[in-house]
């Protein structure tokens, strides 16, 4: 413990370090380090147990999120009993980030009739224009990012469309964890917020697992689990359209690498969300993905030729997630559905007849899809 | 196994202990070791230990083979065989997509119509770090600088879980020597370890995941979506984030070998603060550029056969460093650029010398102005090495040159971004003999109150970081 170490050598940044000779440091025993290792993760633990709560209930359902429970409650106990949780809630202020560790579990249910009227009631399509451009916001699980870029370049090369924000994504979540990330409170902020006209959301691929939150059933795929994600889904798609100013472009999951996973998991989310899809017409849409993604096999695939024979990269290197080609087909579907959704094309007849559109707000330079090598 | 998560400070304080207790058996040591090693490794895919297994085996057969043989052409065979080996399965696993996809173009451009069936080949974690080492292991031998140690030995040096997904790239004549000292458990460089350990931490966590989040990734995304000053300060923002990422790495790296009392090479030394594009590479990534030089320029000819061979030799070998980097022709363009500004730098020494010109005189101002231009130059590459695609590069330099959009709306330029910036670079510039007052008094402290200490710096850094833990840039060369 009393001797000393000399510092290793590099170059000198400054003048000062080629003046001076540098101090020696006290060397130290393994347990002395053991026991500074132990006294701050201890003390870290008590300092940010609101986060390490959360991340434990964010773990898996099963033992191992049990264990990581039975030791984070008890822990965030002490923490709050002990003042000791302030410290991290006041720093979450003077940065921002307040609210960041609570857990809201509370999920809506469905608001339209629960028996489906014969003719349901499809809004009239809605005209937009340069002038008065769509406001889209993007965003969904990890599965939303590569496509939610392709969507926002090929939107704003339609002139009409203009982008709130970057691409809202936050990876790992969905409608099964609320504890993890509550995407109905979280689009009902977005609404309130910025006021958005289409919302373009991809979650589902994270939801094969027993629910939590209220209403919470496991494990997946049971009646009772499929009734309780019909629920979910269907309060969701009310919550964000119930304004009536709001239509909603569910992303489709795609196939995927692992295809037992998707033939007998996410097929069955897709279909509880098309089949919603479908109870809510001109309010939201379904956008289909695992066609669009598929080989010439009509199974999965990594790579695709096209018509002129250049072979194209659809997929990542995990069989889950998109390289941009793959994004960009998707950003097509959901672009094709914004037209079926909504005029964007009428403004242009207009134009003809009268004078030069105006300078969108945006950016106004088409893209041309794009490959990546 | 990621080093910033709960997981992996359980998983150090179980081995930290276990690896001092055991160290005095070696053999058991090793073992338990190459277990521990094996265990952090596998934790991502355990199939891909096989992969690292297979690679100890073979290399170690090679090395011995080579050590035992007398006859230059038999040592030279299996030299050429470990190579072709270590090549073929990098090759493999991380560019036969790109390969075969790119052949497939080009033979439909010249109107030969193929339709091979590619299947995306999973990437192993860190192939390319420790595909290196072997290879630098059997080129030592080969060479006659470095004698094949105990496969045992070995497997340690090649698996050694501080530095097997990212490096550094350690040499065997670095490494395997200290698995024959003694070491001290009463004698650790604690605070030093520490310090690296937290300050990597802080780095990664904090500003290269926030840098990625609130700017570069939605500015490369779609650079057109964004005003030419955004999309310039996102230029800046990804040279502090890759340099925050990729050291904070190693130096987190760096701070668990030593408290598991063994010493790696620097492998940064503060890159923006360099004065040309060859003293970046004497600071950027040293262990990688030490290896290209060693085991890619000098046997390529170096700059021996003069001026025309020795920018051929640097080009080739910039070139390759980039690909080494990512199956992409941005990495090759990234290190295509590289390689011009060393050529350059080069030819105007050489003049100076040839012209019998006397050195500038190094005034403050003159450093100044080297440290802007080639952080420009290397701020210029990053944009190939960060874009996926050229047209994305070009989408990128076309909007900060365009005038009109200049100034448009900024939103995602905030405070919190230009303070993690700030922060990155002027870490570089701190005085090296501050930061060893800082650990010499943190030294002093009794254990509970660095404990204490180290605990306040972990709410600091999980308050601070953008929610979810990014992988490492690094971690898919």
């Amino acid at each position: 413990m009393a001797t000393t170490t000399t510092p290793e050598g590099s170059t000198p940044r400054t003048r000062s370090d080629r003046r001076h000779a540098e101090p020696e440091r006290r060397t130290m025993s393994v347990g002395h380090v053991w026991l500074v290792g132990v006294t701050c993760l201890l003390i870290g633990a008590l300092l940010n147990a609101a986060g390490i709560r959360k991340t434990a209930l964010s773990e898996p359902v099963g033992p191992q999120r049990d264990v990581a429970t039975a030791f984070a409650d008890p822990l965030y106990d002490v923490s709050h009993e002990l003042y000791l949780d302030r410290l991290r809630v006041g720093l979450q202020e003077l940065v921002g980030k307040s609210g960041e560790d609570d857990i809201d579990l509370s999920l809506p249910s469905p608001t339209i009739e629960a028996e489906r009227p014969e003719e349901p009631n499809v809004p009239k399509k809605r005209a937009f224009s340069p002038s008065e451009q769509v406001r889209l916001w993007v965003g969904g699980d990890s599965l939303s990012i590569t496509p939610g870029e392709s969507v926002i370049n090929k939107a704003v090369a339609t002139q009409v469309i203009g982008i709130l924000r970057t691409v809202d994504g936050h990876v790992a979540t969905g409608l099964a964890r609320p504890e993890v990330f509550n995407w109905p409170a979280y689009l009902q902020s977005v609404v309130a917020s910025s006021a958005p006209d289409a919302m373009v959301l991809t979650i589902g691929s994270n939801d094969d697992q027993a629910m939590t939150g209220i209403g919470g059933v496991g494990p997946f795929g049971t009646a009772e689990w499929q009734a309780e994600y019909r629920r979910r889904v269907g309060g969701l798609m009310d919550q964000v359209t119930g304004t009536g100013k709001v239509t909603l472009f569910w992303v489709g999951i795609p196939q995927m690498r692992n295809v037992p996973r998707y033939e007998t998991r996410y097929k069955l989310i897709n279909e509880i969300v098309r089949t919603e899809a479908e109870l809510r017409p001109g309010k939201v849409f379904f956008v289909e993905t695992a066609a669009l993604l598929a080989g010439h096999d009509g199974g999965y695939a990594d790579f695709r030729a096209k018509l002129d024979g250049t072979v194209i990269r659809l997929r990542a290197g995990d069989g889950i997630h998109f390289e941009r080609a793959g994004a960009d087909l998707i950003a097509d579907s959901v672009l094709a559905a914004m037209h079926e959704a909504y005029d964007l094309t009428a403004w242009q007849s207009d134009v003809t007849t009268t004078t030069a559109p105006p300078t969108p707000t945006t950016t106004t330079k088409p893209k041309q899809p794009k490959r990546r090598s | 196994m990621l080093f910033p998560t709960i997981t992996f400070a359980l998983f150090f304080m179980i081995v930290l202990p276990l690896s001092w207790l055991l160290m005095p058996r070696r053999r058991r040591w090793k073992i338990f070791m190459i277990g521990a090693s094996y265990f952090f490794y596998g934790y991502w895919n355990p199939w891909f230990c096989l992969l690292i297994a297979a690679s100890t085996i073979g290399n170690q057969l090679v090395a011995q083979q080579i050590h035992g043989s007398t006859d230059e052409r038999v040592k030279r065979r299996w030299l050429v065989l470990g190579l072709v080996g270590n090549l073929g399965v990098l090759g493999y696993f991380k560019y036969y997509d790109f390969f075969v996809s790119e052949a497939t173009n080009l033979l439909d451009r010249i109107g030969i119509r193929v339709a091979p069936e590619i299947v995306a080949v999973a990437l192993p974690i860190g192939i390319s770090f420790f595909t290196f080492q072997a290879i630098s292991y059997i080129f030592d031998v080969y060479r006659g600088t470095f004698q094949p140690g105990r496969l045992l030995e070995f497997a340690v040096f090649l698996s050694f879980f501080p530095h097997v997904v990212a490096g550094p790239i350690v040499r065997p004549a670095e490494f395997m020597p200290q698995l024959k000292e003694a070491h001290d458990p009463r004698q650790i460089d604690a605070s030093r370890a520490f310090f690296l350990i937290f300050i990597g931490l802080f780095k990664k966590v904090v500003i290269a995941n926030l840098l990625a989040t609130e700017i570069v990734d939605a500015v490369f995304a779609s650079p057109h979506q964004h005003s030419g000053l955004t999309v310039l300060v996102s230029v800046y923002a990804y040279a502090v984030q890759i340099y925050a990422d990729f050291s904070g790495y190693t130096d987190m790296a760096i701070g668990l070998a030593l408290l598991l009392g063994f010493r790696f090479p620097q492998n940064f030394d503060s890159p923006y603060t360099a004065e040309s594009v060859q003293d970046f590479w004497r600071r950027w990534h040293m262990t990688l550029s030490r290896w290209l030089r060693d085991y890619l320029y000098i046997p390529l000819g170096g700059n021996r056969g003069g001026g025309w061979r020795t920018y051929r030799n640097l080009m080739l070998t910039m070139v390759i460093g980039g690909l080494w980097h990512g199956a992409a022709w941005t990495f090759i363009a990234w290190g295509a650029i590289h390689g011009v500004f060393l050529c350059v730098d080069h030819y105007r020494h050489s003049r100076r010398i040839a012209l019998a010109l006397p050195d500038l005189p190094d005034t403050r101002r003159r450093r100044v102005v080297r440290r802007l231009v080639t952080f420009h130059i290397v701020c210029f590459a990053w944009i190939f090495f960060r874009a996926e695609s050229f047209e994305v590069a070009g989408d990128v330099i076309g909007r900060i040159f365009d005038p009109t959009h200049w100034f448009d709306h900024a939103p995602l330029i905030t405070v919190a971004v230009i303070l993690a910036m700030a922060v990155g670079l002027a870490e570089q510039y701190i005085p090296r003999a501050t930061m060893a007052r800082a650990m010499a008094s943190f030294s002093g402290f009794a254990p509970v109150a660095q404990g204490a200490v180290l605990g306040f710096a972990l709410l600091v850094i999980d308050t601070l970081q953008p929610s979810g833990v990014l992988p490492f840039i690094y971690f898919k060369f």
